[in-house]
């Protein structure tokens, strides 16, 4: 009885902590885990491994993810193109140098958050409505279009500083998504 | 494209059934009876032979204490790793702890008064996991542990970077010498005074101390080496 307990319980958290929202609840929900865990073992007779446990599992590694999840805030910019028929890592050569370099280097050395890229050709309009992206590049006839909130301190330092972040291109428009709607957005 | 995912899906889905298959019959079959010479051979007179009351004690610091070099070899190894992946990092330098001043308004009170309390017995009790470790459960791994535990509360309450890593280096680079050095001289050269119980729990007492102490600075060179140099 007791045994089937522990066993259930193991699931449950291990299922809580992978599919949780919050990353800093999953970490806790892994030293829950790790706590019945090590119960298990001294449930099997193994009374050195649910020390190991405990102090590994439940000690260790926990504050080392509450550490590690404080240090690292990622950025989420997503890269839409929707003239490219078949997306693969080729199509992004011809912003790479220009766009996606110097901002991921202006987003590491200065503002101190790490860059995430994704790309898609789907329709801005139907991205923008379904995912939660911090930031909108958007490539369409020779013009780029960067979309963003207002309210987001790291998007307006780099709309501040984007002559010195991005110098090649000199026609990009910046539109707040906030203060426009989704319609007269690309006018 | 759809197509090919199709299939890679089938094919993990099946792959899954057929694991869980072969789990549950290796699980369920108890047809097969196996002997247990090996159990036999480890738990028939353990504590005249080396001493130990705990059995886990004996194999890995007796009957298999070549195993438990390659484990400390193995942590500092991952220790030296760390340190190296840490070096290829040319900023790291910069984001060093520099403020003098405690930093204590984002911590909460509760927690610093608590971690005050408890830590003196965290590191008692890792201290007596570590002496105890052929008598009772635990050993040096685990004791060395909780004591790095003990150091990264510390770390919670106090962030300060006041500790000298490369004397901690050193000191586990000796620790390991002498870790290889006295089961080597021990057991397999038999360099003993007496074959007593009790040069066997002094020899016992000794590897623990040193597993500890060693498994206590790799793991808090690795959590400082990670705060202090990683990120920001």
């Amino acid at each position: 009885m007791f045994q089937t307990f522990l066993l259930i319980a193991l699931l449950v958290f291990a299922t809580f902590s992978v599919f949780s929202d919050n990353i800093k609840r999953s970490v806790i929900y892994l030293g829950v885990f790790s706590l019945i865990m090590a119960v298990t073992y001294l449930h099997y007779n193994a009374p050195d491994v649910a020390l190991a446990e405990a102090a590994i599992g439940v000690g260790l590694s926990t504050v080392m993810y509450l550490v590690a999840t404080k240090k690292v805030s990622v950025y989420d910019i997503c890269y839409v193109n929707e003239d490219v028929e078949i997306f693969n890592d080729d199509s992004i050569t011809e912003i790479m140098n220009s766009v996606v370099r110097p901002l991921e280097k202006f987003l590491e050395r200065t503002e101190e958050v790490e860059p995430q890229l994704a790309y898609t050709n789907h329709e801005i309009e139907k991205i923008m409505r379904e995912d939660n992206h911090d930031m909108f590049i958007h490539r369409k006839n020779n013009l780029t279009y960067i979309y963003g909130e207002s309210t987001d301190a790291v998007f307006q330092d780099i709309i501040a500083n984007l002559n010195d972040v991005i110098t090649d291109i000199t026609d990009i428009r910046v539109i707040y998504r906030d203060e426009v709607t989704l319609d007269d957005g690309n006018a | 494209m759809t197509e090919t995912h199709k299939i890679i899906d089938i094919v993990r889905i099946l792959f899954a059934v057929l694991g869980a298959f072969v789990v549950l019959f290796l699980f369920l079959n108890h047809a097969e009876q196996i002997d247990t010479p090996l159990f036999d051979y480890f738990t028939s007179d353990f504590i005249a032979e080396t001493g130990a009351q705990n059995s886990v004690a004996a194999i890995y610091l007796n009957y298999r204490v070549f195993d438990t070099l390659f484990e400390a070899l193995m942590l500092m190894v991952s220790v030296m790793e760390v340190i190296n992946v840490s070096w290829a990092n040319k900023h790291a330098e910069q984001y060093r702890y520099e403020e003098d001043e405690l930093n204590r308004k984002n911590n909460s009170e509760i927690v610093i008064r608590m971690v005050g309390i408890i830590y003196p017995f965290v590191i008692l009790i890792g201290l007596y996991v570590i002496i105890n470790g052929h008598v009772s459960p635990g050993g040096g791994f685990q004791g060395g542990a909780i004591l790095a535990t003990a150091l990264i509360t510390r770390y919670l309450v106090y962030p300060n970077f006041d500790l000298d890593l490369h004397v901690l280096e050193k000191i586990e680079k000796l620790l390991f010498l002498s870790i290889v050095t006295t089961p080597v001289l021990y057991v397999f050269m038999q360099l003993q005074p007496a074959n007593t119980d009790l040069s066997n729990q002094i020899y016992m007492i000794l590897m623990n101390s040193l597993i500890g102490l060693k498994v206590f600075s790799g793991l808090s060179i690795i959590f400082y080496r990670f705060v202090f140099y990683e990120g920001r």
